[in-house]
């Protein structure tokens, strides 16, 4: 109980930490933040309640008015504006993430990567589109050409956090909660 | 007398950490092959460390290390020293121990392949051939500590910093580390807080009783968790919070079932004046707060342009601004902890499932916990700095994900030690 309990706020502590650290380098010197890449390791490291549990805690803290959210944003504000698809998104993709995690035998590195690809890019852009579709009063074809700008970063991030987990599963293979 | 120009030399070199002085204009020059600097604990001997080892930089007055600048000239400093941090966990960023020997010399140039030859050529010259690919995480305590030194011999560093080397480390195993300390022709700068012995070395050159004592015991990291709140108390800040947010998702609602630009453009003034109500400070903050919107702003604004639908895009444009204005002005005028228990009010239908008191404990963790993992997260980039001329890579992500980890088991230990979490 208590485990479940810590692990997710430590999780959600981790998501905004994420946030707030300088950029960090890909290889080829490109920066990237690494809070969306956060979102992805809740659903594969932590499973699929666990993982979106994290999340919507983490949003709670942002709705109730603390900065951390990439770029210092926070308060409700953040869910008034044209990216609340991707904020309400954000758990489901931490959720379908682990359940992809969950329900896979292939090798930590493939299914994390996949799992970060379906929930972390596919589930989470049918909702950042669908939010920028109605906040901005735009047809869905034309909300994802907007999202678009959005998918390379992301495709590197999937992969990554895909990285991540298996590192996580050769240093300590009890550490993967999703696969325990 | 050495050249001014060699050695180690510190020159009226202050530094503040959390906003309290931990150095305060420390003169040092430092030439002899074995200096231990002793001091109590929080008498800022790890810091001073940092300082030589080019981790942070002085606040006032320079630090020389054979002459050039060891936090602008990173490369120069990674040849010239290493830095052994007090917990090895704190300084291991790879799951494996050939990735973890290999990492340094991989950062001064050498390929991939050959630095993982050098890594397992070294472990043999050790007799712990069979290290190479074992988990660090199964090594003891003592091994790990081994791994760390071993990391920073094999860069070859000409001074190496040794932060409390011997701490926490059983009997035969001080011994054998001592021992290999004492055999290393290197310059060995030391931080020890009672003598000589626990120093590293039978023999020392130049002990440097350097850090003043008279800090305060307790330390934290300075850092305050900042919210969104605005100090500048205004005429709504009294107001419940539920009445706020209540009429906020109504007028929100309002503003989307709205198209007349008129009409939005009237709602956009008067959420201006409910922000001048509050004062120009104020005023000024809120509209700094709209800033993160202006890409949307640029984006619709060009579209409709090209398409000539001004009316539709002026409506989009305001509501947008609006509606989140209006947001920011609740967050603005409402305290955290009353945020926080409408929160809980909120969730009450949920009390089988989620007793409110748990919600609340896992606020409360999580606000505990980020400037702890911030902490972390900078040793973790000190540890890469240390050995790398580079800005961290994704790398570093492994060892944070490993730290929320071990601080969750940690605290759900201290959590049932104390009662559980109800």
């Amino acid at each position: 109980m208590e485990r479940n309990l810590t692990h997710i706020a430590l999780f959600a502590a981790l998501i905004a930490v994420l946030g707030l650290i300088p950029k960090i380098d890909l290889a080829a010197g490109v920066p990237i933040t690494a809070q969306s890449l956060g979102i992805m390791l809740c659903g594969t490291v932590l499973g699929a309640k666990r993982g979106a549990l994290a999340v919507l805690l983490f949003l709670a803290l942002v709705a109730a008015g603390l900065p951390l959210l990439s770029g210092g944003r926070g308060g409700i504000g953040v869910f008034a504006g044209p990216s609340v698809g991707f904020l309400i998104g954000f758990p489901i993709a931490a959720f379908v993430a682990g359940w992809v995690m969950e329900r896979t035998t292939l090798s930590p590195a493939v299914a994390a990567t996949a799992a970060s690809v379906i929930g972390g890019i596919g589930v989470l852009y049918v909702f950042g589109i669908l939010g920028m579709a109605v906040m901005l009063d735009k047809t869905l074809p034309e909300a994802s050409f907007l999202a678009m700008a959005f998918l390379p970063g992301d495709a590197v991030k999937a992969v990554i956090a895909g990285l991540v987990t298996q590192s996580l599963s050769r240093m300590r293979p009890a550490s993967l909660l999703s696969r325990a | 007398m050495a050249e001014p120009s060699s050695g180690i030399v510190v020159a009226a070199a202050s530094v503040r950490l959390g906003g309290s002085l931990v150095l305060d204009r420390l003169n040092l020059h430092l030439t002899e092959g074995r200096i231990g600097i002793l001091g109590r604990n929080g008498s800022g001997k790890t810091t001073l460390l940092r300082l030589i080892a080019g981790l942070i930089a002085p606040d006032t007055g320079t630090v020389r290390v054979d002459g050039f600048d060891p936090y602008t000239d990173r490369r120069a400093a990674l040849a010239a020293l290493g830095i052994l941090f007090q917990n090895p966990d704190h300084q291991i960023l790879f799951p494996t121990v050939e990735e973890e020997l290999a990492f340094g010399l991989a950062q001064q140039g050498v390929t991939q392949a050959n630095a993982l030859a050098q890594a397992h050529q070294a472990l043999r010259a050790e007799g712990r051939a069979h290290w190479s690919k074992v988990p660090v995480t199964s090594l003891s305590q003592g091994q790990r500590h081994y791994l760390c030194l071993m990391a920073v011999l094999m860069m070859a560093p000409r001074t190496i910093l040794l932060d409390e080397p011997l701490a926490g480390l059983d009997l035969p195993t001080q011994a054998r580390l001592a021992r290999r300390f004492a055999a290393l022709p290197q310059r060995l700068v030391t931080t020890g807080s009672c003598g000589w012995k626990q120093a590293g070395s039978s023999r020392m050159d130049r002990p440097t009783g350097c850090c003043q004592p008279s800090l305060p015991k307790w330390r934290g990291s300075g850092r305050k968790m900042l919210t969104l709140t605005s100090p500048v108390e205004t005429w709504a800040h009294p107001l419940p919070a539920g009445v706020k947010l209540a009429t906020l998702a109504a007028v929100t609602t309002g503003l989307f079932l709205v198209s007349s630009p008129w009409v939005l453009a009237g709602a956009c003034v008067a959420t201006a004046g409910l922000y001048l109500s509050g004062g120009a400070a104020f005023a000024r903050t809120g509209l700094r707060q709209l800033w993160p919107l202006w890409p949307f702003v640029l984006i619709v604004g060009l579209w409709h342009l090209w398409a000539w639908d001004i009316a539709a895009g002026t409506a989009i444009l305001l509501r947008m601004v609006t509606a989140v204005a209006l947001a920011n002005f609740v967050t603005m005028t409402t305290r955290l902890s009353d945020m926080l228990a409408v929160f809980e009010w909120l969730a009450h239908p949920l009390a089988p499932i989620l007793p409110p008191r748990r919600l609340a404990l896992a606020f409360a963790l999580v606000i505990r916990s980020i400037p702890v993992m911030l902490d972390r997260l900078e040793q973790i980039g000190a540890s890469w700095r240390a050995r790398s001329p580079r800005r961290p890579r994704w790398r570093v992500l492994v060892p944070a994900t490993l730290a929320a980890l071990d601080d969750a088991d940690r605290v759900a230990e201290a959590l049932r030690a104390r009662g559980g979490a109800g």
